[in-house]
């Protein structure tokens, strides 16, 4: 029986594998994390300790020998994919779905355990593919880039003990969002975010403020320790103290690329052994990712409804049944007599270029507005009363305002793909005005949630605050449109608006503040620079119809 | 009306040509584009209708070239392509006023034109349904709806009968053919009777290239005298099935009664028919069998 459930998994594992690496997506996947390898080796980032001394922060980081880069390399690559491994993989559950696959799948015998079990070694076996180009580039580059001899046995061995168990967890998540009705979407890639920056955040909240040292450190934060980053410190913390005695920062490695104003110190790390809580921290990791892919079949539902809006299943199902208990028609009743061609003469079309801009406009804003689920309108709506009223923080009210909206923007450009509308578009006589009426909605949506959140800061400094409005209207409607144009889904921009999000108006990194959630900006260029590149994807987003066209 | 194509053809890779030296005159009324799957029809359409280039070659529609100008079809243009989507949260009236907004019709005139087609293709009581809960066959219908807002000059239809009963089926023939009169109409398909009861020319297409445009009864032509029915015992059909090409087989008391396409007679009790056009197709294309 499990030898049959093995064997099953296994082959849907080889063609679920096969489907997604035969794509030039998992190739370009490939190539930003081979460049990822190169980056490591030439130093942009670090595993670095930041210490205050006299007032000036001092970065310190090892030299980059073949064990300090394969940490540093397996920390890339288990941070990659606890942030960007979702989204990667997240696409095999839903290409059922897309495909029409799912109808066939519901008429197999096949198990739902088997067949999840194989969607998770798939998904392992993409992650193995992503941590080898990894491992492969990292070698190759201490070969030309590093200090001392290459030791391919801490390279690889590095990346794949923090990654794999990593991206067996990660694709354990995966299969149960994705098994969700209404994790599926956006939603499900927001909260994903959150719940990594979370787990992230365990290990740096518990850090706060230590200075302990490493044997200080809790049974619970080494359990959590997602990738690695406790392992590091304990393994690195001797090194540093022979070149800093006096070292009195945190235990544990910050991550990153260093202070920019900051001194920048070395010390040379030449490998030593992992600590023995940290195998059975990977086991736990791995094993917690089979547990999630069996968790899975509890919630996973082989053959969904096509039901656009994710979050909806229990209202659209009350929805269908209030409509079958009040109405009298069935579906094939529904079809009623048709008209004799000869019975019935049609209008004439005597002009074929009477389309206006506003007609279009108002049915995009519609697609836009239309298909999300009730508790989205009900946050909308606080979101405007909370706004108007001014009855929140200036830098709150923003932040929210700016990511409520991401179910709206991310639908754009890649709308008409994802509903094979494309061909109607490209031969209609209005290719390039459909393309600038779904930007102007998406304008207008923008200009609403910022406008209501931002009103306070126009009214107080005027113009420049305008500016502000006016450049984050500019911008992220366009880049939406552009990016799903492109990349023909919605993930890419969700994941890299999220990005932007939380760095710029949640944490107040001005140069990213798009919103405005900081009044550093105001007066600045950065928000003229904004709409520049919104101007630039609006432009991106116009070739790319004139390509389809 | 014209539509004129020269020396289509479409490469989409080293060696592998979509179709090849594709030479057709189209004029007003229906022409029928017939092939088996893989012969190019799918891809023919997408260069009418302006959705791909061609590599070589050019397409005109009244003398004017549409590679160049793809404005001068794109107005007079009704497409319905073979799998195409709609937006699953607009209603059917909904997604019919997007199109008509895109086709560039005015409000008051997309409104009636909308009313009718609704009627006309038997959706008019789901107009305020939404599309997500519609069949197959329904949805369908909503495709050749929009396919026919704009009062097309150019109406290019791939595969319109597919998901529907043989009533409804009957029915868009007999829309086809009363909208044909005034327009060009392409219509791709695998259902030769469809093609039968309303094409004034056919255009066969196989591996790509042009086998035959010809009106339906000069096609059939080619094939009488070669097509015959007669009862063969069952334990017979295999063999016969390997030597000729099968159209059809009935079963009977006494046997099957089998009609195939033979160059000579090939029992002494077969008779020899009418050819239909379907077995002209296969005449036309070769040993391929119909079920």
């Amino acid at each position: 029986m499990v030898g049959g459930t093995v064997s099953t998994a296994v082959r849907v594992a080889r063609a679920d594998f096969l489907q997604r690496t035969r794509s030039r997506r998992f190739l370009v996947v490939l190539a930003i994390i081979a460049y990822i390898g190169y980056q490591l080796n030439v130093g942009t980032f670090e595993l670095l300790y930041q210490d205050t001394v006299g007032g000036t922060t001092v970065d310190y980081r090892g030299e980059p020998t073949a064990p300090y880069i394969g940490l540093t390399t397996g920390l890339t690559g288990g941070l990659f994919l606890l942030f960007f491994g979702y989204y990667v993989l997240a696409s095999s559950l839903r290409r059922d779905r897309t495909t029409g696959f799912d109808e066939l799948l519901a008429s197999t015998p096949v198990s739902d355990r088997a067949y999840l079990l194989g969607k998770w070694f798939s998904h392992v076996g993409v992650v193995v593919a992503m941590l080898t180009t990894l491992a492969a580039a990292a070698l190759v580059n201490h070969a030309v880039h590093g200090v001392g001899p290459t030791n391919p046995i801490w390279i690889v061995g590095a990346v794949f003990l923090i990654g794999v168990p990593m991206g067996c967890f990660v694709a354990g998540v995966t299969l149960v969002f994705q098994s969700i009705d209404w994790l599926r979407g956006t939603l499900g890639n927001v909260t994903y975010f959150f719940g990594a920056v979370t787990l992230l955040s365990l290990v740096a909240a518990a850090f706060a403020g230590d200075d302990g040292g490493a044997g200080s450190i809790s049974l619970w934060i080494r359990a959590v320790d997602s990738i690695g980053l406790v392992a590091a410190g304990e393994m690195t913390f001797d090194a540093l103290l022979e070149v800093a005695p006096g070292y009195d920062g945190p235990p544990v490695a910050n991550y990153g690329t260093g202070t920019l104003d900051g001194e920048m110190a070395t010390f040379e790390w030449n490998g030593g052994s992992w600590p023995a809580w940290f195998y059975a921290n990977r086991l736990g990791f791995a094993l917690a990712g089979v547990g999630l892919a069996l968790i899975a079949t509890l919630p996973y539902d082989r053959y969904a409804p096509r039901d656009e809006s994710a979050g909806t299943a229990v209202v659209s199902r009350l929805d269908r049944f209030v409509t079958s208990v009040f109405s009298s028609e069935d579906t094939a009743a529904a079809e009623s007599e048709t008209d004799e061609p000869a019975n019935r003469s049609l209008t004439p079309v005597i002009d074929r270029s009477a389309g206006g801009f506003g007609r279009l406009f108002v049915q995009e804003f519609t697609l836009l507005a239309r298909g999300h689920a009730r508790w989205w309108y009900v946050g909308a709506a606080l979101i405007v009363v909370v706004g108007v009223t001014g009855s929140a923080l200036p830098n709150a009210i923003v932040s929210v305002a700016a990511i409520w909206p991401l179910f709206v923007w991310s639908g754009m450009g890649y709308r008409t793909d994802h509903h094979r509308i494309t061909p109607f578009i490209v031969t209609s006589n209005q290719p390039y005005r459909q393309l600038l009426a779904e930007w102007a909605a998406g304008a207008v949506v923008t200009a609403a949630f910022l406008g209501v959140a931002l009103w306070p800061t126009i009214l107080n400094t005027g113009f420049e605050g305008a500016v502000v409005l006016v450049g984050a209207v500019l911008f992220v409607p366009a880049v939406a449109q552009a990016v799903g144009l492109w990349s023909r889904t919605r993930r890419s921009f969700e994941l890299g608006y999220l990005v932007l999000w939380y760095a710029g108006p949640l944490n107040g990194i001005a140069p990213l503040d798009f919103a405005g959630a900081t009044t550093e900006t105001i007066g600045t260029l950065i928000p003229v620079l904004f709409g520049a590149v919104g101007l630039l994807a609006l432009g991106a987003s116009l070739a790319r119809r004139a390509i389809q066209t | 009306m014209e539509l004129s194509l020269e020396s289509v053809g479409k490469r989409y890779g080293e060696g592998l040509w979509g179709v090849r030296d594709i030479t057709l005159e189209l004029e007003t009324g229906i022409h029928g584009l017939l092939g088996p799957n893989g012969a190019g029809k799918s891809t023919l359409m997408r260069i009418i209708t302006t959705v791909a280039e061609p590599t070589t070659g050019t397409v005109s529609w009244n003398g004017t070239d549409i590679t160049d100008s793809p404005g001068e079809i794109r107005d007079v243009l009704g497409y319905l392509p073979q799998d195409f989507g709609v937006y699953p949260n607009l209603t059917a009236a909904e997604f019919l006023e997007y199109m008509a907004a895109l086709r560039g019709i005015d409000r008051e005139t997309a409104d009636a034109r909308i009313d009718e087609l609704l009627a006309l293709t038997g959706i008019e009581r789901v107009r305020d349904r939404k599309l997500r809960t519609f069949s197959g066959g329904m949805r369908q219908s909503v495709g050749i709806a929009q396919a026919l807002l704009n009062d097309p000059d150019l109406l290019v239809v791939d595969e319109p009968t597919v998901g529907l009963d043989p009533e409804k089926r009957v029915q868009v023939r007999n829309l086809l053919s009363s909208v044909a009169s005034d327009r060009v109409v392409l219509l791709s398909t695998h259902i030769v009777p469809d093609v039968e009861a309303t094409a004034k020319r056919v255009a066969l297409l196989n591996d790509g290239e042009l086998l035959a445009h010809a009106d339906p009864e000069s096609f059939v032509a080619a094939t009488n005298g070669k097509v015959y029915e007669f009862v063969a015992p069952r334990e017979d059909l295999a063999k016969l099935r390997e030597r000729y090409r099968v159209s059809s087989t009935v079963q009977q008391a006494d046997g099957v009664r089998v009609r195939l396409i033979a160059d000579e007679r090939p029992a002494s009790d077969a008779e020899s028919v009418t050819p239909t056009l379907e077995d002209a197709y296969l005449d036309h294309i070769g040993p391929r069998e119909v079920a």
